[in-house]
């Protein structure tokens, strides 16, 4: 698949250097790549013991670009469940990224609609994080960095995701490997720095009681959106209670919230 | 599977992922939220993300799984605490899945 690596120019202001924002964009993708080889390579096994041909495997990451979705559905394959189902899941998995697109759309708005599109395509959990701490050190809005960030981070999951897939059948059991404890040691890496605020972590800690709840209660997969809208208008509540006394200002470091927050008053 | 069924499945979650990407990025980019639904939104990652991750490491089969045998579990303190010492990705899972390896390795837990 192609990303616009050739960048129009006219985002770049004038005096900018091309290449040095290239670069910086490289050099912001490559913890993420550290991350994603292994969780990618834990998805290729997966995958090829789940049934899914590697080649497909593969196809899925360069056209997808979804590690917790796509381990979701690698499991749900092998358990054979139905393929609407799977791209449910995979969509509600995914909603999430609704609020992280938000955040970020004030910081691109110099780019063309195009551009928005193609950059947002790639916006994982762990690209979100990197731009936004990146916004907020005070970084413009330059399409070389942000493509090239976006970009190296995807080759990194294509590439976990190849060597695994294709290496997949020397794997006889992911389990002595520790593999399939890669997608939460993933979600609870992203879910740390979101609780620095004792109200988030409040947040959480019920989002995993409703999550448990539910689950117990047979409400299946729709638990963890049921579990998430209730955790969150919980959390609305509270603030509420507390008149709202934590503006966005107290909330961790480049939570999506500072950033919608952000977006609302900026550029004025 | 078929390949038929495949490419549905792959085509399928592609929309699923480029649409929550893209829709907002495009269509709200200058519009400006109410307050409320910000402050509503800014608790979604934690929830949604604690959701998820709960009953992997709590639930067995759909029953809960409280027990030394449960090696999710008992790796999930120590990953938390490389994550939040950390906060590196890399680190984290590194530790996650060396501690599960290490402990099916010398424990023989179930899970």
């Amino acid at each position: 698949m192609s990303r616009p690596d050739s960048t129009s120019p006219k985002n770049s202001a004038p005096g900018t250097d091309f290449s040095s924002e290239l670069l910086r964009g490289v050099r912001m993708g490559t913890p993420i790549v550290l991350g994603y080889l292994p969780l990618g390579f834990a998805y290729g096994v997966l995958a090829v013991k789940s049934g899914i041909p590697a080649l497909w495997a593969v196809t899925m990451s360069a056209l997808i670009f979804a590690g917790a979705g796509q381990l979701i559905a690698a499991g749900m394959i092998g358990a054979g469940a139905p393929v609407l189902s799977i791209v449910l899941a995979n969509l509600m998995v995914n909603l999430r990224h609704i609020l992280m697109s938000a955040a970020l759309a004030p910081d691109v708005k110099a780019l063309s609609q195009v551009q928005r599109t193609l950059f947002a395509l790639d916006v994982t959990d762990e690209v979100f994080a990197v731009h936004t701490a990146d916004f907020r050190n005070g970084a413009a809005c330059r399409a070389p960095r942000l493509f090239a960030c976006n970009i190296t981070a995807h080759m990194g999951w294509i590439a976990g995701t190849a060597v695994g897939a294709f290496s997949g059948g020397l794997v006889t059991d992911v389990r002595p490997l520790g593999l399939d404890y890669a997608l939460p040691a993933m979600f609870l890496a992203l879910l740390l720095p979101l609780c620095a605020e004792r109200l988030h972590l409040l947040v959480a800690l019920a989002g995993a009681l409703f999550s448990l709840g539910l689950n117990l209660a047979g409400a299946g997969r729709w638990s963890v959106i049921l579990a998430t809208l209730l955790a969150a208008t919980l959390g609305l509540w509270l603030s509420r209670r507390r008149g709202d006394g934590d503006g966005p200002g107290t909330a961790g470091a480049g939570t999506p919230e500072d950033q919608i927050a952000r977006g609302g008053h900026d550029q004025s | 599977m078929t390949n038929l069924d495949f490419a549905l499945c792959t085509f399928g979650m592609i929309l699923g992922t480029a649409l929550p990407r893209v829709l907002p990025m495009t269509l709200l980019a200058d519009r400006p939220m109410p307050p409320g639904v910000r402050r509503w939104l800014s608790f979604v990652p934690a929830a949604i993300l604690s959701a998820l991750v709960a009953p992997d490491i709590f639930l067995h089969d759909g029953a809960l799984f409280l027990s030394m045998d449960n090696m999710f579990l008992l790796a999930a303190l120590p990953t938390i605490l490389v994550a939040w010492k950390t906060r590196s990705l890399f680190a984290t899972l590194a530790a996650g899945m060396i501690l599960v390896a290490l402990g099916r390795l010398l424990l023989g837990g179930s899970l």
